[in-house]
């Protein structure tokens, strides 16, 4: 993906990553954990959320907007990257705590998918199926995929 | 912290380009990860798999 992202760090094992996010609400420190869901087949589950001061956890119950959705999209996705060169290429799984927060993160792929769709197959699931991503369908959860 | 503008391919020929810090802690027992986690895994045994292309790979 050859689209502007922040720099990030990852701890030894590849499944915890951190960075900061930079807008008009300041640096907001952003966490992404990857953890095993479901062995046959092998998925992981993705989850993502800002890193409140004083806390050094995950939550996704801060809306932060600080106006920088896509920028934060590519880092995450970047994310998979290092990820699945260390665990293999695996679906990883992924939704928002809430349908809001799922359809944003719809709109930020949507936003991003003529680059988003050169290096992942996105699956959506509606209507109890699993569906090949289309930008005007709301979907309940997503699995990502290398290509 | 300035933006990276491009991702660059790494050595493997992919892209990704984590920086390995031992600062990073693990997020695996964090309440909202276990939270995610715990309803990711009841969404499939609920919803299921039905439609997912190669499913062996």
């Amino acid at each position: 993906m050859n689209l502007e992202r922040y720099p990030y760090l990852a701890n030894n094992n590849f499944n915890n990553y951190e960075f900061y996010s930079d807008g008009p609400k300041g640096r907001i420190k952003k966490g992404v954990r990857f953890s095993l869901m479901n062995n046959e087949p092998i998925i992981y589950n993705l989850a993502f959320g800002d890193i409140p001061d004083g806390t050094d956890m995950i939550d996704d119950a801060v809306v932060s907007n600080n106006n920088d959705r896509d920028m934060v999209l590519v880092t995450v996705a970047n994310t998979i990257f290092d990820f699945t060169n260390n665990y293999g290429n695996h679906y990883i799984f992924a939704t928002g705590s809430t349908p809001a927060r799922t359809r944003l993160y719809q709109m930020g792929i949507t936003s991003l998918w003529n680059e988003i769709s050169i290096d992942f197959v996105v699956l959506g699931f509606k209507n109890s199926s699993w569906q090949a991503f289309q930008s005007n369908v709301n979907y309940e959860a997503f699995l990502v995929k290398r290509k | 912290m300035p933006a990276v503008k491009k991702a660059t391919v790494n050595e493997k020929g992919y892209y990704g380009n984590a920086i390995v810090s031992d600062k990073v802690k693990d997020h695996g027992n964090d309440p909202f990860v276990v939270k995610k986690l715990e309803e990711a895994k009841a969404f499939l045994r609920k919803n299921g798999l039905n439609g997912l292309p190669d499913l062996k790979k």
